[in-house]
């Protein structure tokens, strides 16, 4: 099929906010006062998915991401411009839709609360009409992937997090939809639950073929899984590309702090130092602090490894301690904002 | 997964009574519990039952009610409620869908939100209305009849009154749940809406000044389903228009309340949580 | 807080409105501190209390009409209709003094479930003290934000003004027994959280009690004889029936005795099973 999965088209969803009134009876006033000021959270965005594909949706808080995602589940109606999904209007054809969208929002669950996990299953595979050879099939795949014979007969309500989103994600994919729509599926969790999460997206992706939008704070999702990125700020798509070149563009610095036995000498805020195999490979120093005995470093992932800088910082001294720090998405808007002059990690 | 080619409304109730099931399984889930909510709601029961039962007892009589024809009034309002918490609980509760989000999962299904709302959770814990009305229903009808004051197919009729009674409570409360989607708070509203008029309900409207008695019979329409039935079926006056208004009344009233509903999901989807 | 003022500091606390007096008053004070909290913590609930003093003046209007439907035309022993009228338009001014603005119990079960009950028992206040005075200070509110606005709504109706000045102080003092009779009630159910899980069954008892022998539903000569003879010397006849009695001029104000004896019995119980608890704990650890 040649359609595009989605298909968004000028879309835009503006929010009338009613002002809040001061002064002489403010209360009794907003109650009859009509006055109000938009927000645009999602303005003139568009842009089309195709079938298959692993899309990364990010932004800062409050960008219009979920917003974003809830016009393609039909949650929310657009203002204006067009959306097609799998060829279905889903403000007005919600229902029929719903059949062939997942959804997972990360903070809520959607499963019965009450009921052991296996229940909610069997539940949902009434409610769409899902054949018992089909669920029994689902059920033998997923779970050995995500461990959910762990905990099949406990009650939802006494799922870990990490639990409770396999759950959350086994269940979106039950219907076998061919569209997956994740609202930060990964928030809260640790780095091994949010690895296999990854793991079986990534799977689901590739070997099931579902068409994905995954939205998250988390750098590190999108970079792992997704080939293709979008970037939404204050309602407005500033990046719609490929993984690399959203690097390239953006050049995400990471810090690596460093806390040293005693202080190094010949140290200095701004001092440049190969590293690694690239020969781009460097090291920038980004501030000291004698008192802690620290040295603040900063280089791209992309020309020096973790391990690389680590090895390069260690030549200055014995290494009591270390922390890094990853690019915020703010940062990589900020960056992806600038003007072309500026761009380059180092610049 | 595609639609097959039974009836949208068989499919609907087939799901309803899935769902339904899993809810009563749910609340099985524990026994100890259901219990003693059930023990503790007939305490709450007794509450309001205590009043009437003692002045029936010392009065014998309210506005030319003898004791069982209140009591048939009051067993058929309590089914009514009892019948509306057990199956409409949902919109009860509807604040906590509006306060916590929880309506976007509600629009993720393939089905009415209506449907997907009412079927999460089945509330047995309310049983202690409809056991309460059911047990002075069995004391009162029997004396009637054997009085001569009903027929068999006037106990019947009175019987199918609590479904009546039912579908206004559903449609006070569908509207009042829709309310929710403007002013978020509706716990209060509710008071006004569903608690009030069926508490004046429970008494023959009779008592209350015609203003009351006239916003209990159209705006709040909760005595339409006991009290104007009641008049006639016990021979206090009316035509059998007591027995044909009042459901048309409650269908209207129902319809009008789902127009409500969808109206405020629509703005829902315009406007978000 | 001094607890020992040497002689010649005394002087100092002239100043103070309560003066250099002696401890047992700065004991006192702090009971009003409690109190005061108390009373506060409600005030930022004003608008939705409004709210819900109309929906009891709604309620107390069709209580009003089923019985000024039943009161025969005789009247119906010292009441007439007008009388019933003006019983429970009082009553429902006050039930939010005896009925549901009471939270204590919750508050003292609620300890004891999350195992707070520890801490708040060590602390050097007498744990019942402090309790009941705060909840007192919320009765307080209660009674001006939420019980006045319900006897304003319902004195379109018709209300009771008594013909006696003195009447007003009786009343307030019968009122003040039955708040306070009613909250070490409360207690006593929320610190039987140390020995049962049903403080829900034990509270719709109570509530229920209240409300059907209390006399807040209807003046307790309805109740069949032996019920109302039972009633009558109950505590919960205090909270309801002897206050709107004095009210409306229908008793003398000796019943206060009455409310008294059971106001000192009553907290003669709580405070032993304050110390029951107490020991339970030190037992048991907490």
């Amino acid at each position: 099929m040649d359609r595009p999965a989605i298909l968004a088209q000028q879309l835009e969803k503006t929010y009338n906010i009613p002002k809040k009134l001061t002064g002489k009876m403010a209360r009794l006033r907003q109650l009859v006062s009509r006055e109000v000021h938009s927000i645009r959270a999602v303005d003139n965005v568009s842009f089309s998915v195709q079938e298959g594909e692993f899309v990364g949706y990010i932004g800062p808080n409050g960008a219009g991401k979920s917003t974003t995602v809830k016009m393609l589940a039909g949650i929310l109606h657009p203002t204006s411009g067009k959306l097609l999904v799998n060829g279905l209007c889903p403000a007005n054809q919600r229902q029929q839709l719903a059949w062939h969208i997942g959804v997972v929002f990360g903070q809520r669950t959607q499963l019965w609360w009450d009921l052991p996990t296996r229940d909610s299953f069997e539940l949902l595979a009434a409610m769409y009409e899902v054949s018992r050879q089909q669920y029994s099939a689902w059920l033998e795949r997923f779970e050995q992937m995500l461990g959910l014979h762990e905990f099949l007969d406990v009650p939802v309500r006494r799922l870990s997090l990490g639990q409770r989103m396999r759950a959350d994600l086994a269940a979106a994919l039950l219907h076998r939809p061919a569209l997956l729509l994740l609202d930060e599926p990964t928030i809260g969790l640790d780095v091994i639950a949010k690895n296999r999460i990854r793991e079986f997206l990534r799977y689901v992706n590739a070997e099931e073929r579902v068409t994905i939008v995954l939205t998250s704070h988390d750098l590190r999702d999108i970079e792992q899984l997704c080939k293709r990125v979008m970037v939404i700020d204050h309602g407005n798509l500033v990046f719609d590309g490929s993984m690399s070149r959203l690097r390239q563009q953006a050049a995400l610095p990471t810090t690596l702090k460093v806390r040293y036995l005693s202080m190094p000498e010949h140290l200095y805020p701004g001092t440049h130092m190969g590293c690694g195999t690239s020969a781009q490979g460097i090291l920038r120093v980004l501030s000291i602090e004698p008192e802690s005995t620290s040295v603040s470093v900063q280089f791209d992932r992309n020309q020096v490894s973790a391990a690389e800088a680590l090895a390069r910082m260690h030549m200055f001294g014995e290494i009591v301690d270390i922390s890094m720090e990853e690019p915020l998405i703010e940062q990589v808007i900020r960056r992806l904002l600038e003007p072309e002059g500026k761009a380059g990690l180092l610049g | 997964m595609n639609p097959h080619n039974t009836s949208l409304f068989c499919r609907a109730l087939r799901l309803y009574v899935k769902l339904v099931g899993a809810s009563v399984r749910s609340r099985m889930q524990y026994p100890f519990d259901f219990i003693a909510s059930l023990l503790i709601q007939a305490v709450m029961v007794l509450y309001d039952f205590v009043l009437i039962a003692v002045i029936l007892w010392r009065f014998t009589s309210i506005a030319s009610w003898d004791i069982y024809e209140v009591g048939a009034l009051y067993a058929v309002s309590r089914l009514g409620f009892g019948l509306y918490r057990l199956f409409c609980n949902e919109l009860d509760r509807f604040e906590a869908y509006i306060v916590r989000g929880e309506f976007d999962s509600m629009l993720v299904r393939p089905w009415p939100s209506l449907l997907t709302l009412l079927s999460r959770n089945l509330d047995l814990g309310r049983m202690s209305w409809i056991v309460q009305g059911i047990g002075v229903m069995a004391v009162c009808l029997p004396a009637l009849l054997r009085r001569g004051s009903l027929d068999m197919w006037g106990a019947l009729m009175l019987l199918a009154c609590s479904v009546l009674s039912l579908a206004l409570f559903a449609a006070v409360g569908l509207a009042t749940a829709s309310a929710a989607f403007w002013i978020v708070r509706i716990e209060e509203l509710q008071v006004f809406t569903v608690h009030a008029p069926g508490t004046a309900s429970l008494y023959p409207l009779d008592i209350y000044p015609g203003w009351l008695r006239n916003l209990l019979l159209t705006v709040l329409p909760v005595g339409v389903g006991n009290y104007i039935p009641c008049v006639y079926l016990l021979g206090k006056g009316g035509s059998w228009l007591n027995l044909v208004v009042p459901p048309v009344w409650a269908a209207i009233c129902l319809l009008a309340a789902y127009r409500l509903w969808r109206l405020a999901e629509t703005r829902y989807h315009s406007t978000g949580s | 807080m001094l607890l020992r003022i040497p002689k010649r500091h005394a002087h100092r606390h002239k100043r103070h409105p309560l003066g250099g007096a002696p401890l047992f008053v700065f004991g006192l004070q702090k009971y009003a501190v409690f109190a005061t909290k108390g009373f506060v913590q409600n005030l930022q609930y004003r608008a939705s209390h409004l709210v819900n003093s109309v929906a009891s003046a709604v309620f107390g209007l069709i209580y009003i009409h089923i019985w000024l439907a039943v009161t025969p035309p005789e009247g119906f022993g010292d009441y007439t209709a007008r009388t019933m009228v003006y019983y429970v338009a009082f009553n429902q001014t006050i039930l939010w003094l005896t009925q549901f603005g009471v939270r204590v119990h919750l508050k003292v079960s609620e300890a004891v479930r999350s195992g707070n009950i520890g801490s708040e028992l060590v602390r050097p206040v007498d744990y019942f003290g402090y309790r009941v005075s705060q909840e007192m200070g919320s009765q307080t509110y209660s009674l001006l934000f939420r019980g006045l606005p319900v006897g304003l709504i319902l004195s379109f109706v018709g209300y009771y003004f008594p013909a006696r000045a003195v009447t007003w102080l009786w009343t307030f003092i019968a009122l003040a027994l039955a708040g306070y009779v009613f909250v070490v009630i409360q207690y006593m159910v929320g610190i039987s959280a140390f020995w049962t899980q049903e403080i829900r069954t034990l509270t719709w008892v109570s509530l229920t009690l209240a409300y059907g022998m209390g006399g807040a539903s209807m003046p307790l000569e309805v109740l069949p004889p032996l019920l109302e003879k039972v009633a009558r010397l109950s505590p919960f006849a205090c909270l309801a029936f002897y206050p709107a009695r004095i009210y409306l001029e229908l008793s003398d104000p000796d019943v206060i005795w009455f409310a008294l004896f059971w106001a000192v019995s009553l907290t003669m119980l709580a405070r032993y099973l304050t110390r029951l608890a107490r020991r339970v704990l030190e037992v048991s650890g907490g």
